[in-house]
């Protein structure tokens, strides 16, 4: 079943759109998660989370869009498995950015203009940096598995990573923001 | 103010590249799927963390008392180590000491003696450095390797710990650090390799930690562990029969001690994978005593124990399953420490418990009921510490609010 039909049909609350959905969409879902959990947590707890996403979905299905499910499902799946790790009290990978207070964004800093901001500068990224930044830090990849997936070398994987959080960082000074 | 990385890209609206998908139990997937959309209601089931502490009655062998020494010049060479290395299991970078900022005070944490580990002479294992407080270690060690050995880029080292205090003996497991491979990064020249680990637990202060390095393997072969591991436990639940409910299902895994038989499959699993050198290396270390200058606290059914880099929550009354607890501490100066970016504390900003105007500092690490701070305070500075409670049984949040101190 094609991502239109799908949505049209779990819009409608049809349940077996949401067996469907499972069926096309279970293997990326817990792929996600379990990336995000980066071995942290079992079988039986990717399951739940992958389950609990598709649920979500279908309490939400009235906002779901066809061009986006994929990417729709991916953020849910992030935020739920995130939610999961904290609540359990493992760690989550974090990778401060300073912002920089005595900038002009200091006045500003509403999350939904930080977060307008952060879309348009990596809309603006070349398509190799993009795709290293969103399996690093979206999709939580390990370096090892992003140079298999994108077919380079480790060491050019680390090294692209570096560059690319470098270029990231000038465009959001170049925006206003500070970075450290 | 700071933004994570992290959470900025959870903002992405863009499109995702395509990722290698792997295998899951559609069916399964879809029956509790099925289980939760018959339900009339959506309870949360909020899982206990796995405890993977194993009491054991073992003591090491052929090990070398490491005795903490002052603050030395070697320091500098620790940081840069630290810096080198990723701590194993991955530590939030605004711990002390991790995040580079002033280390003043803290010199009774801090020993960067350089003491040897006994074990396979393939490799010599010296320490090139220790932090600890009353619930963290960190150690880094320096790894020479004999000539005639390569290294690949991806190769790492199992680490295991036992943490021996008042005449009993732990294995500290899984989060705490034991088993997390650590990766090896190549120092000044062809020989020389660095890890650094890192584990948590309650009342390190006076204990003594064994620590024991076994086998250098390649990367790949803790992913394939991993994946072994997934299979094998798929296999149990198979033969559990995967109609029941995750209640009997986690039941059962309790009652057939799965903990257990997961850890000897990994066990098994590394004694026999291939390896790029072969053997083990242990010594250990006793933790001062006087590092924990600690205060408890006990009121409204919580216990809390604080020092100058950490706290460490115990709930003393029952929590209903499904709901979760969270700290709140306010300092004197009106700075407020909490969990940032959860559910529970973007409700408590929500509803006026600390506006986005409040300073705030985010605990550096959480380990079970452990809050780490990412830089030392005074206890006297203390003004409040209170510990809410999120409970999500019914259609309804409700949040308590129980304080367990606050200064005259």
């Amino acid at each position: 079943m094609d991502d239109e039909k799908l949505v049209r049909l779990l819009r409608k609350k049809k349940e077996e759109a949401l067996e469907a959905l499972v069926e096309k969409y279970s293997a990326y879902v817990s792929t996600v998660a379990r990336n995000v959990a980066g071995g942290t947590l079992g079988n039986s707890d990717i399951e739940e989370i992958t389950a609990d996403v598709f649920i979500t979905v279908w309490k939400k299905s009235s906002e779901l869009c066809a061009d986006t499910l994929r990417s729709y499902l991916a953020v849910i799946a992030r935020n739920i498995s995130i939610d999961r790790l904290r609540k359990l009290h493992y760690t989550v990978p974090i990778d401060e950015l300073e912002i920089d207070d005595s900038s002009d964004v200091e006045s500003n800093t509403d999350q939904r203009l930080i977060a307008d901001e952060f879309n348009s500068v990596i809309n603006e990224m070349s398509q190799r940096d993009r795709e290293l930044l969103l399996r690093y830090y979206f999709y939580y990849q390990k370096i090892p598995q992003i140079a298999a997936e994108m077919s380079i070398s480790e060491s050019s994987c680390k090294t692209g990573l570096f560059r690319a959080r470098n270029r990231l960082k000038e465009k959001l000074i170049e925006r206003g923001y500070g970075y450290e | 103010m700071s933004k994570n990385l992290y959470d900025l890209f959870s903002e992405y609206k863009g499109e995702l590249p395509e990722i290698k998908e792997e295998k899951c139990d559609s069916e399964r997937i879809k029956q509790l799927v099925r289980q939760q959309t018959s339900e009339k209601k959506n309870i949360k089931v909020r899982r206990n963390p796995k405890m993977f502490i194993i009491s054991i009655a073992a003591a090491l062998t052929a090990v070398t008392s490491i005795t903490a020494a002052a603050y030395s010049d070697n320091f500098g060479g620790f940081k840069k180590v630290l810096r080198r290395t990723e701590a194993s299991p991955a530590v939030n970078s605004e711990l002390p000491l991790v995040n580079g900022s002033d280390t003043d005070g803290m010199e009774d944490n801090i020993s960067v003696d350089s003491v040897a580990f006994t074990g396979s002479d393939s490799v010599s294992v010296k320490t090139a450095g220790m932090y600890y407080d009353n619930n963290t270690f960190m150690l880094s060690v320096e790894m020479k390797v004999g000539n005639g050995i390569t290294i690949p880029d991806n190769a790492v080292v199992l680490p295991y710990f036992t943490k021996y205090a008042n005449g009993q003996a732990e294995e500290l497991r899984e989060q705490s650090g034991s088993g997390n491979a650590a990766k090896l990064v190549k120092g000044d020249d062809a020989q020389t390799y660095y890890a650094t680990f890192y584990i948590s637990d309650e009342d390190l202060a006076g204990s003594t930690i064994g620590v024991r390095l076994e086998n250098i393997i390649n990367q790949n072969v803790v992913s394939d562990c991993q994946s072994a591991l997934v299979a094998e436990q798929n296999k149990w639940h198979e033969e559990f029969g995967t109609d029941s409910s995750i209640e009997d299902w986690k039941a059962y895994w309790k009652e057939n001690n799965l903990d257990k038989r997961t850890l000897d499959f990994m066990a098994s699993y590394y004694r026999d994978c291939d390896k790029i050198v072969e053997g083990s290396w242990n010594a250990e270390v006793e933790v001062p005593v006087d590092i924990a200058d600690t205060n408890t606290f006990e009121n409204n059914g919580f216990r809390v124990k604080t020092d100058t880099l950490s706290i460490t929550v115990d709930a003393e009354r029952d929590i209903p399953e499904g709901a979760a607890y969270e700290p709140v501490i306010t300092l004197k100066n009106g700075d407020v420490i909490f969990t940032t970016g959860t559910k529970e504390t973007e409700w408590l900003r929500e509803n006026g418990v600390f506006t986005s105007e409040d300073k705030h500092e985010n605990f550096a690490s959480i380990y079970s009921n452990i809050f780490s701070y990412s830089k030392p305070h005074d206890v006297d500075d203390i003004a409040e510490i209170a510990v809410y409670i999120f409970n999500y049984e019914g259609a309804e949040l409700t949040v308590e609010k129980n304080l367990v101190y606050t200064a005259d």
